[in-house]
Formats: structure tokens, C-alpha cells, sequence
């Protein structure tokens, strides 16, 4: 059995950027809104935050930013100077807002969900953002980056 | 008064830390169910304890099941906070023993209207 994304996804992207700019105005209430961007092509090391809905809805929430974006994060939610900003604090980070931005989906959807604990990972030297699936909001935080994604889960074959 | 963090995310802690400690709390935090029953054990007890739901080793909704099945942290105050926002979620939690829920994403605001309705603001905050 394999699990692959449908074209599919439980919001639209408006829907989508509330949540999100519902989230940074929570976590990351100091810095400056996300503003909508393009998917970029530039490469760099990039970040991956993701939960797992499950249930009558089954599918994730995606969060892909540059490693200078999910820095930038961190040091807004830790309070912490980017310097001193690690990759354990970075993966705490965007581990919560995949979090809630998840929780927000979820409140979208008809009951009952599961959400799973997020799961962070940097991407592939230079991969960037994976193809598009689902509902995606391309967004410019910081001047970089910042790319959410909502995408059902598609169980193919048995 | 003292308030305990209860989030597996550091930085929610820190985030909510910072709401709590400008509403004039001293804050102490753990980082799921199971630590934040030590810190209850160890003392001294919380006036009010904000708790995430989704935690490994023990989850919120666990926590609050145990805080409510002693006697001696009675008094203790049950804020859950939480993405979790599923109405049979939240009644889920109210029956568990919890006061109040907070949906995350939350403003300061709303965590400082929901203690204030509690009665657990330290005194002479305006917020």
C-alpha cells in the first residue's frame, strides 16, 4: 500500500491564510505578517513541519520555509536572539505552528479528527518545496519564503 | 500567585510564560502530563494550571483526570489550551475536570479574560 496526495483538500486558500495569519498574530505576535508570495525555485536548505489529520478526514498540514525563515521564528517565539537560535529550537518551532495551523484545519473539518503530534525535518540540500498537492498558500515572510500546504491523503493499491 | 505551563513546545511555553508573567503570575512549567504531576508532587501548588492537550508520555485530558482524582490539588485551576477545538473535545474536557478552554491560536486578551472570569488574576492587574 502506498499513500500518495490527492488534489484534494478540506480549505480554500483563503480559508487557509486566516488561519495562518490567525497563527503568526498568536506565536510570533511581534514580527511582521506573512504576505502572499510565489512557490520559489531558489534552492537552499529548507525545513518541513508537519501533523497528520486522521479520521473522517485524512490528510496533512505542510509547512516548508528556508532555514533562514524558521530561524526567524524560532528567535520570535523563543524571545531568543537568531543567533542563538538552534536546530532543536528551530525544530520546536515550527513543530507548534504546524500545530496550530493543523488544529486550525481540523476545526474546519466535520468531526471527529485525530491530530497527530508534528513531526519536523529539513528537506534535501537545495529540493525546495515538493510538487503541489492539495491546497497550497505560497507565502513572503521576513523576505523569505514560507509555503503551507493542505493535502488529502490518497491510500492507493491494498 | 503561581501559574503552571503544561506544553510539550517550548516556545508555546515561552510564549504563554510571557502572556502570564505581564498579567503578573510567577510561572513554573513542564513539558507533558506526567512531568507536570511531579511538579505538583515536589510543590509548591499552582493556582492555576494552562494545559496543552496533544502531549507525549501523558496527554492533557490525563492530566486533568489525575489532578481531579486527588483531594489535595482540589483547588487547583484547570485552564486547557489547546489546538483541539472538536465540541465533544471540549465537553470531553469540562467533564474531565478542566474550568475553562482556550483554542489555540489564542491573543493575550483571551487568556486574560478567561483567568479574570475564573478569578485567578493576581490582584491589582488591569489588563
Amino acid at each position: 500500500m502506498s499513500v500518495g496526495l490527492a488534489p484534494l483538500g478540506p480549505v480554500g486558500q483563503d480559508q487557509l491564510a486566516s488561519i495562518v495569519d490567525a497563527v503568526w498574530t498568536c506565536a510570533l505576535a511581534a514580527a511582521e505578517p506573512p504576505v502572499p508570495g510565489t512557490v520559489p525555485v531558489a534552492p537552499g536548505p529548507w525545513w518541513r513541519a508537519e501533523v497528520g489529520i486522521t479520521g473522517v478526514w485524512d490528510g496533512r498540514v505542510a509547512l516548508e520555509c528556508t532555514q533562514a525563515a524558521a530561524v526567524t521564528a524560532a528567535s520570535y517565539m523563543l524571545a531568543r536572539s537568531p543567533e542563538f537560535v538552534d536546530e532543536v529550537d528551530v525544530r520546536d518551532a515550527l513543530g507548534e505552528l504546524a500545530n496550530v495551523v493543523g488544529g486550525g484545519v481540523k476545526s474546519l473539518l466535520p468531526e471527529r479528527n485525530q491530530l497527530s503530534l508534528p513531526t519536523v525535518h529539513p528537506l534535501a540540500e537545495a529540493s525546495g518545496p515538493g510538487p503541489a498537492a492539495g491546497c497550497r498558500l505560497a507565502l513572503t515572510w521576513h523576505g523569505e519564503p514560507f509555503v503551507v500546504t493542505v493535502a488529502q491523503a490518497d491510500v492507493e493499491g491494498t | 500567585m503561581l501559574a503552571l505551563v503544561v506544553d510539550d513546545s517550548r516556545a508555546m511555553r515561552m510564549i504563554l510564560g510571557r502572556v502570564l508573567a505581564h498579567l503578573g503570575y510567577e510561572t513554573v512549567q513542564a513539558e507533558n502530563g506526567q512531568q507536570a504531576l511531579e511538579v505538583l508532587t515536589a510543590g509548591p501548588l499552582p493556582d492555576v494550571a494552562l494545559v496543552d492537550w496533544n502531549m507525549p508520555v501523558m496527554d492533557g485530558l490525563e492530566f486533568v483526570t489525575a489532578v481531579r482524582a486527588n483531594p489535595d490539588w482540589r483547588a487547583i485551576t484547570l485552564m486547557m489550551v489547546t489546538t483541539e477545538s472538536e465540541q465533544s473535545q471540549i465537553v470531553r474536557a469540562l467533564a474531565a475536570g478542566a474550568h475553562e478552554y482556550v483554542i489555540k491560536p489564542f491573543t493575550p486578551e483571551a487568556i486574560a479574560e478567561k483567568l479574570e472570569l475564573l478569578g485567578v488574576l493576581p490582584a491589582g492587574v488591569s489588563r
